[in-house]
C-alpha cells in the first residue's frame, strides 16, 4: 500500500510505502466505512418498511411521498 | 522621453526586470502577456498545487502551502475515481505538517440526493472518523472517463479554533445514478493545521487541485 506525499520538495508528489501505525489506521478505516454503509443500508431499510406499512394503510405512492418524503 | 528598443533583456543577478513604487506597467491593447513559469500575488485566487492520481496509492498527503498567506482554500477533486466498487473518499487535516492525520473527533453531516433517472431517494449522512466527500464513487474499473467531481472549502487554517469544513459533489454512483452531496461540519478541537490528506478505500485516479484565497 501507497501514499502520495506532496511537498514543497516534491510538488509533483512521491510515491512512499504506508508506514506500520498508517496501515494499521487504514484497517480501523475500512472497517469504519462499513459501519456507515450498512448504517446507510439499515436506515433505507426501516424507510422502506414504513413507507410499505403506510401503503398498508391505503396511502399512494404520491400520497406518501407528498406528506412524508418517502 | 527617449526610447531604447532591443530584442532581449537578460538577467545579471536575480531579478530581471526592477521597478520603483508608483511606477506602471501598461499593456496596451493587442499585446500579450505570457507566463510560463509562477506567478505570484497578480490575483486573489492562486493555484497552489495540482496532483494527478493514477491509481498508485489510497491516500495523498498535500504536506505544503496551508498556511497563514490566504484567508480560506478551495480544494478540487476531479474526476475522482478508485479501483473496486463502493469506496467512500475522504479528508483529513494535520497539525504536525503531514505526520500524523486526525482520525476521530470530526462532526461531519451532509445530505445526499439520488436520482436513477425515474425515481429519487435523499439519506442524511454523518461520520465522527473523517469529512466524508463522497461515498460510492465511481469504480475505476468500470469507466476510465467518469468519477466524482467536488470541492471542500476550509477557513483560516493558521488561527487556532475548531475547523470548520463546506463543500458539495456530483457524481455516476457505481450503478449510473445521479448523486449530489451537499455536506459541512468541523472538527470539535481548537486547533490549527497545516496538511489535509485525502483518502479513500482503494487506491484512486484522478486530479486534486487546491486553490489559496485572499
Amino acid at each position: 500500500m501507497k501514499k502520495l506525499v506532496i511537498s514543497k520538495e516534491n510538488p509533483n508528489g512521491i510515491l512512499m510505502d504506508l508506514t506500520p501505525e498508517e496501515l494499521s489506521q487504514r484497517e480501523l478505516d475500512l472497517t469504519y466505512i462499513e459501519e456507515l454503509k450498512q448504517d446507510k443500508i439499515n436506515k433505507e431499510a426501516r424507510i422502506a418498511s414504513a413507507k410499505a406499512k403506510l401503503e398498508a394503510l391505503g396511502l399512494t405512492t404520491d400520497e406518501i411521498k407528498d406528506t412524508f418524503g418517502l | 522621453m527617449s526610447t531604447i528598443k532591443v530584442n532581449n533583456i537578460s538577467s545579471r543577478t536575480g531579478n530581471a526586470i526592477s521597478f520603483t513604487s508608483g511606477d506602471t506597467i501598461t499593456i496596451p491593447s493587442g499585446a500579450t502577456l505570457t507566463n510560463n513559469g509562477t506567478v505570484n500575488n497578480f490575483s486573489d485566487c492562486v493555484l497552489i498545487s495540482s496532483t494527478t492520481m493514477s491509481g498508485s496509492a489510497t491516500a495523498v498527503n498535500i504536506t505544503s502551502g496551508i498556511d497563514s498567506t490566504y484567508t480560506f482554500y478551495r480544494f478540487y477533486y476531479i474526476n475522482v475515481s478508485a479501483a473496486g466498487a463502493g469506496n467512500t473518499l475522504f479528508m483529513r487535516i494535520s497539525s504536525d505538517g503531514g505526520s500524523s492525520f486526525i482520525s476521530s473527533g470530526y462532526k461531519h453531516t451532509g445530505f445526499e440526493v439520488n436520482y436513477t433517472g425515474g425515481a429519487t431517494s435523499s439519506a442524511v449522512q454523518g461520520a465522527v472518523g473523517f469529512v466524508q466527500l463522497g461515498n460510492n464513487i465511481p469504480n475505476y474499473g468500470d469507466n476510465t472517463t467518469e468519477g466524482a467531481c467536488g470541492y471542500v472549502e476550509f477557513y483560516t487554517p493558521s488561527v487556532s479554533r475548531k475547523p470548520v469544513f463546506t463543500g458539495l459533489s456530483s457524481q455516476f454512483s457505481d450503478n449510473g445514478d445521479a448523486d449530489a452531496y451537499y455536506w459541512g461540519g468541523y472538527y470539535g478541537t481548537a486547533t490549527t493545521f497545516d496538511a489535509i490528506q485525502i483518502g479513500a478505500s482503494n487506491n484512486l485516479y484522478g486530479t486534486l487541485k487546491l486553490y489559496g484565497y485572499k
